[in-house]
């Protein structure tokens, strides 16, 4: 058992270490797409608390990440403020609006929870779309960061990366907790849940808020990156549909499941892209739907136990009844 | 030991699906010399790909010409062009990747703009962090130019500039009109245009006597004709859509509102409202920034028709001003690259920004902030048809209108 616990401290070290390294001996662009699978990462993870663990399909993520991101740009660019007071408002605002649509959007179960925060995440791009302070439809500018080229890539790398780390950290604890436990439980049998005393709601609440908080920072390190923000494409679906597919991909309702989710997706959707222009949505798809029958448990099912194979494969199978 | 030895194994497999990875990248970079590259991250798939491929196919159409004739010359040696794409799967996120990556992997000379002001903006600023100029047929917001950004380059007019052409045109008539009425639909391009048409038209003197806003989609006209014919002012612009168009001039002639002019941006160039109104939509002006029917000297093409013509048979649809706008892109950069007389970015940058060329899509001059002065034209539908009568028209502009009763 200890030298187990031995293998997986130092096998964890050394892929940080390559981790954190990497940028390091890479060009830009390998810079920028790293950040971006880190973000994902994050984003799945965050999705993972909800989705995963707490059971609760949440199909309006990217309202977090919308929320983190338009923070961010109206107080750096309106209110003048520096990235790091903007950065943790991105995260507290996503947070505390997780907690104010959660109290009567957690009462749903199954599809209607799923359907009621698809609603909030348009309904806050239409709202975006026509305020004023966020400059409506036509979107918004932040500041420009300003460092060197390579200081920039190296910036938007570490915060993400710093952010990733957090997310996991926090979620590990959480997982060690009471509350995590609480969690599974609700996942398993909400009223079985209920009744032994556990109490459900302000656990599903925490899980949303944490939700929240992750995406809400990506989100804003997101924003400050391109630098300029748009209703359409900060509250996409899309985006959340990418979350749950790295999430489900990897392996929902385990720590580590979201991040290979969503590095072999970003990994797979770039390598495709580079050699079908047009058609690599078609085999991304296919890949995605022979995943999902093949490894319902995800790639960190193969990974941590060690099986790869046919047998594996219809073991599956068989168990799922598909 | 084993685990030792297992986790040799397993760091070997590791190493080498990232090798693996990393190392597709690097296949595609055998270019020849004399090869200048374009990069464009563009719709392929997506919410945008269907104007995408406008751009691609005009893009293509420009390359394929300019390699077919003797490619670019810079100083005494030709090169070819050639355009590195990648499918931006209509997203901002992705797109702005891509123009990372065409940079920092695919080292492109420039770079062509994507379709949309939304997508448009944060490729421009990637352009900008790098310094490499960017020239974009597909994004007309002024958001783009509003940053002081001197790396972006558009081809498609302002909003604002669309009636441009007209104001000027009624300074050429006798008496000069005085009192404008401008009436607009409530969606964000027609505003814009309002916008800017008030701003030219009180810079230039005219009395803006009623300024007034509509629902889009409006059917009924009939207090904003009770207005005007209060007023009665002398010219009449409205910024909508065919369907309000339409309803608009039917009403005018029932309640006999009779302006010595009225001009609208979407409708009298369209064939449908020519058809359903009949003879009824005689003399009502229209603009645009580019159709068909013009005919420009060009650069790459002869002239206008010359390309309609060549477009049509290569492509089978009619080129509209999003593919002239990206054939307008491709010459500007062969034009900059051949005066600046080298490819380093900074002199191709200042070239463009000096460009004053005759494309098959107009003149092509960029202002202070990157976007292409207003080159909107004056149309008026004479004897069922539509010519354009400003600035140079095949037709004189009939001026005034004859009022509704006097017409036969």
């Amino acid at each position: 058992m200890e030298k187990k616990k031995l293998q997986y401290a130092l096998i964890g070290g050394f892929i940080l270490l390559i981790v954190v390294l990497f940028p390091l001996v890479s060009n830009n662009f390998i810079i920028r797409f790293g950040t971006d699978i880190l973000m994902f990462a994050i984003m799945a993870s965050a999705w993972n608390i909800i989705g995963g663990y707490t059971g609760y399909a949440s199909f309006g993520n990217v309202v977090f990440f919308g929320i983190g991101g338009y923070i961010t740009a109206i107080l750096m660019e309106k209110a003048g403020m520096h990235f790091a007071v903007a950065y943790l408002a991105a995260g507290f605002g996503a947070a505390l609006f997780a907690v104010l649509i959660g109290l009567p959007v957690l009462r749903l179960h199954g599809h209607y929870f799923a359907i009621a925060t698809l609603g909030v995440a348009e309904a806050m791009k239409a709202l975006v779309q026509n305020l004023e302070i966020t400059e409506g439809n036509s979107g918004i500018y932040l500041p420009m960061l300003d460092l060197s080229i390579k200081g920039q890539y190296y910036f938007f790398f570490y915060m993400m990366l710093g952010t990733l780390i957090l997310t996991l950290l926090l979620t590990y604890l959480v997982l060690n907790a009471k509350l995590g436990y609480s969690l599974i439980a609700i996942r398993e049998d909400e009223d079985a849940a209920n009744s032994v005393g556990i109490n459900t709601t302000l656990s599903k609440t925490i899980a949303f808020a944490l939700s929240g908080f992750f995406t809400g920072l990506a989100g804003s390190i997101y924003a400050y990156q391109q630098a300029f923000l748009k209703p359409g494409p900060a509250f996409s679906v899309q985006t959340t549909v990418k979350m749950i597919v790295m999430a489900v991909f990897g392996g929902m309702g385990k720590l580590f499941g979201p991040l290979i989710g969503a590095f072999s997706i970003e990994i797979i959707s770039e390598t495709l892209s580079n050699y079908f222009l047009v058609a690599h949505t078609l085999f991304f798809g296919t890949v995605v739907i022979l995943a999902i029958v093949f490894t319902p448990k995800g790639l960190i099912d193969m990974i941590t136990q060690r099986k790869f194979g046919i047998s594996y494969f219809l073991e599956n199978i068989r168990e799922h009844r598909i | 030991m084993i685990i030792m030895k297992r986790l040799l194994k397993n760091f070997f497999y590791g190493f080498l699906t990232i090798g693996l990875v990393l190392s597709f990248g690097h296949f595609a970079q055998a270019a020849s010399k004399s090869v200048i590259k374009l990069g464009c991250a563009i719709s392929f798939t997506g919410g945008e790909s269907r104007t995408g491929k406008l751009y691609r196919d005009s893009y293509d159409m420009a390359v394929e010409q300019i390699n077919k004739n003797g490619g670019v010359k810079v100083g005494n040696q030709t090169y070819q062009l050639k355009i590195v794409y990648y499918d931006d799967e209509s997203d901002p996120t992705k797109s702005s990747k891509f123009v990372e990556k065409l940079i920092a992997e695919d080292k492109v000379n420039f770079l062509l703009g994507p379709y949309s002001s939304g997508i448009t903006i944060p490729d421009s600023l990637v352009a900008q962090r790098y310094k490499v100029p960017m020239i974009e047929g597909g994004g007309a917001s002024g958001k783009i130019f509003s940053r002081g950004n001197k790396y972006i380059f558009g081809t498609l007019p302002p909003a604002g500039q669309y009636f441009k052409s007209t104001l000027e045109m009624l300074k050429t008539f006798n008496p000069v009109p005085k009192t404008i009425a401008i009436l607009y639909s409530d969606d964000k391009f027609d505003i814009s245009v309002a916008e800017g048409t008030e701003k030219l038209a009180k810079e230039m003197g005219f009395d803006v006597a009623l300024y007034e806003k509509y629902a889009e989609r409006a059917t009924d006209f009939s207090s904003i004709l009770t207005k005007i014919k209060a007023l009665n002012t002398d010219v009449v612009l409205v910024a909508g859509h065919t369907e309000e168009s339409l309803n608009f001039t039917q009403q005018a002639k029932e309640l006999n509102v009779n302006p010595k002019l009225i001009s609208m941006t979407v409708g009298p160039s369209e064939a449908d409202f020519r058809k359903s109104l009949g003879k009824d939509a005689e003399y009502i002006f229209g603009v645009a920034s580019w159709s068909t029917q013009m005919n420009f000297k060009g650069y790459l093409f002869k002239d206008t028709q010359e390309f309609v013509k060549e477009f049509k048979a290569k492509y089978n649809y009619d080129p509209d001003y999003h593919n002239a706008s990206g054939i307008a892109d491709v010459a500007v950069f062969k034009d900059a690259i051949e005066r600046a007389g080298s490819l380093n970015k900074e002199k191709v940058r200042a070239a463009i920004a000096s460009t004053k060329l005759d494309t098959i899509y107009g003149t092509v001059e960029f202002s202070e902030n990157g976007q292409i002065k207003g080159t909107s034209v004056a149309l008026q539908i004479l004897g069922g048809e539509i010519y354009q009568v400003y600035p140079n028209g095949a037709k004189k502009p009939v001026y005034p209108f004859p009022s509704w009763k006097t017409r036969k």
